[in-house]
């Protein structure tokens, strides 16, 4: 679900939008370049509306999470921020009330207007977009030109222009871990006599207890954008995040969430868990087969916040299947599974199951004839 | 004085006889003997004038008998007892091989003699077997036709004064298993390529890990420690190189009851 913005150029009344490469406010009519400090200084002091969400929400999992993102919009500061509802996949989408006439991001369709922004925190920071739809398209054409199996009238078949910039809710959880695990590994000797050969297995018990740190472990907030898709264009740079101002919005769509931190804590865990387990193995060398045996980990201090991260997607159709793109607005990772031309796998297949069989009888014959 | 003479010269006589008389055993012994009758007359004959043809052009003797009946010796000890009581063989050491084929016991057993000792050497026997033996029930004729076709190659390979043995065997060409060995070597490698181009249309995957988002330097150990649980010794008894004679190469030998030494070597089919 999205919502969109609009800020009139104080020059041109045109309809200033976000612009990626200066970081401002930019009059696509006039080319007038606006500071968005510019703007921000008309809403209604923050100050007044960050009312803190409390006691809302208990820990998952066994962990102690101390949830309480977002905050409360300041008065006025929705006034511009339309819901757009797409009939077809239900999606919602925050934009400035201009774009009504807006197609889904999620699946392409129209999307009529649903009314005034409500039901969504303020977000804590956003990650302002890096790139802009130029690079996008660039990266559409570099990921689908790479590939060999891809179909060439899929090539061909221009959707560029579909390409929409959308901010994506994402849950960022900080959390001190404690683990205490044991291990099961093993150290060989070997040594041998004039008969025979001898191997001794050691077997011991290892034990690992410490400490350590995760920050900003995102989890889509939107249950209509694909959580593999959004893990796909991962890592996103926290530390090129800003405090939320409405004006970033200008321009693009923003994703309204649906699922809460609570829900989301689920998979933020589980990656936190086995990245724990995986780094405290990391530490037991010096033997082979080691297993965990006994595994308890707790989070301690954990902290959820709610961010906006860039995400340029594209939606198109081919032979009647949905193919979703997704870029990272910030570093450029580019991702989405790509139809597959079976005639040319089918052809490469055949081609190269031949050219090698040659190479290979003449070489099963050369080593026959050399070696046995 | 005479009389010594005369003595001398009959004894000379009397080993010329004997040896004529031993070659010519040697040409009226029939090459291929099928006690056994495992084979029509006619395809008897052709392998006998095969054996006989080979046995000639090489001076050496090549023999194959087929019985049903071992007469309570060994199979060994027959194939022994055949050479020799037939007289078997070319020239004064009585050269060339018997194979002994017993196909009511499916016992088979070879005796070489003479130069016949270092032709077929004991890696070579057990190389003839491993390709006669593969159609002795099915397809007799063709099984005997591969002893023979061996046996000349073995002849052939010996008179340029390298027997077949360890490390000097026949080189087994066979095209088709190379071209089938090459065709799924190659059909493999291409699945392979074209499997990596068809996972390169995949890049959206879920993420199960969130190392990127360790903090660096955060990962502090309290305690660690690793106790002993126990051991348990695998032993493992070393390959000796010293084995038998078919690993050194060469060829063992044997002594019949007669006191001829004979190679040779037996087993089941």
């Amino acid at each position: 679900m999205s919502n969109q913005m609009e800020y009139k150029c104080p020059a041109c009344s045109g309809a200033l939008a976000f612009d990626s490469a200066s970081q401002k406010l930019k009059c696509p009519f006039c080319d007038s370049v606006y500071n968005l400090d510019q703007f921000e200084q008309q809403q209604p002091d923050p100050a007044q509306q960050a009312q803190a969400q409390q006691g809302e929400q208990p820990a998952t999992g066994g962990m102690n999470w101390n949830v309480e993102p977002g905050s409360e919009w300041a008065a006025g500061e929705t006034d511009d921020i339309s819901v757009l509802s797409c009939n077809s996949c239900g999606g919602e989408i925050v934009c400035e009330d201009t774009t009504a006439s807006a197609t889904c991001p999620y699946c392409g369709n129209p999307v009529v207007l649903k009314g005034k922004l409500s039901g969504m925190l303020k977000p804590d920071c956003i990650i302002p977009f890096k790139l802009d739809k130029n690079q996008a398209k660039e990266a559409l054409k570099r990921h689908v030109a790479r590939k060999k199996l891809v179909p060439a009238l899929f090539k061909d078949k221009n959707h560029i222009e579909e390409i929409k910039g959308v901010y994506v809710p994402f849950w960022l959880f900080d959390a001190q871990v404690a683990a205490n695990i044991s291990y099961k590994g093993e150290r060989t000797r070997t040594w041998s006599d004039a008969k025979y050969k001898y191997i001794e297995h050691n077997y011991y018990r290892i034990y690992r207890a410490g400490y350590v740190a995760f920050d900003q472990v995102p989890v889509d907030g939107s249950k209509k954008m694909a959580d593999d898709l959004m893990e796909s264009i991962e890592p996103f740079d926290f530390s090129q995040a800003v405090d939320f101002k409405t004006a970033y919005l200008a321009g693009y769509m923003a994703d309204k969430y649906d699922v809460d931190a609570e829900t989301s804590i689920k998979t933020a865990n589980a990656r936190i868990r086995w990245s724990t387990e995986d780094a405290f193995q990391s530490t037991v060398q010096g033997f082979t087969g080691v297993t965990a045996e006994e595994s308890y980990i707790n989070l301690q201090n954990g902290v959820a916040r709610y961010a906006l991260y860039p995400v340029w997607l594209l939606n198109t159709r081919w032979n009647g299947k949905d193919y979703v793109f997704a870029m990272n607005g910030q570093t450029g990772k580019f991702v989405g599974d790509l139809p597959l031309d079976k005639k040319a796998y089918q052809r490469n297949f055949a081609i190269l199951g031949g050219i090698f069989s040659i190479v290979a009888s003449v070489l099963a014959f050369l080593a026959d004839y050399i070696f046995f | 004085m005479r009389n010594k003479a005369i003595t001398i010269i009959m004894a000379l006589l009397l080993t010329l006889g004997l040896a004529a008389g031993s070659s010519f055993a040697a040409e009226k012994t029939s090459y291929f003997i099928d006690d056994a009758s495992i084979v029509s007359s006619e395809t008897q004959k052709e392998i006998d004038s095969r054996l006989a043809d080979i046995s000639k052009a090489q001076k050496s003797g090549v023999y194959l008998m087929t019985t049903d009946d071992f007469q309570g010796m060994t199979p060994q000890e027959f194939a022994d007892f055949v050479y020799e009581e037939n007289g078997m063989g070319y020239g004064s050491s009585h050269d060339g091989i018997i194979l002994v084929l017993n196909y009511d016991s499916g016992d088979w057993a070879i005796s070489t003699t003479g130069s016949g000792i270092s032709t077929y050497t004991d890696a070579g026997q057990e190389y003839l077997m491993e390709n006669v033996t593969k159609d002795l029930r099915e397809d007799p004729p063709a099984a005997f036709s591969v002893y023979a076709d061996l046996c000349e190659d073995f002849l052939i390979q010996a008179a340029k004064g390298k027997p077949y043995d360890v490390g000097n065997m026949p080189k087994d060409f066979n095209l088709l298993i190379d071209i089938a060995i090459g065709i799924v070597i190659g059909l493999l490698i291409a699945y392979a390529i074209v499997k990596r181009q068809k996972d390169a249309l995949r890049s959206v995957r879920r993420r199960v890990a969130a190392k990127e988002y360790m903090r660096p330097g955060s990962l502090k150990l309290t305690a660690q420690n690793e106790q002993y649980l126990y051991n348990t010794v695998d032993r493992i008894e070393k390959e000796t190189s010293s084995g038998g004679g078919s690993s050194s190469g060469g060829s063992t030998t044997h002594t019949s009851s007669s006191g001829t030494t004979h190679g040779g070597s037996s087993g089941k089919f």
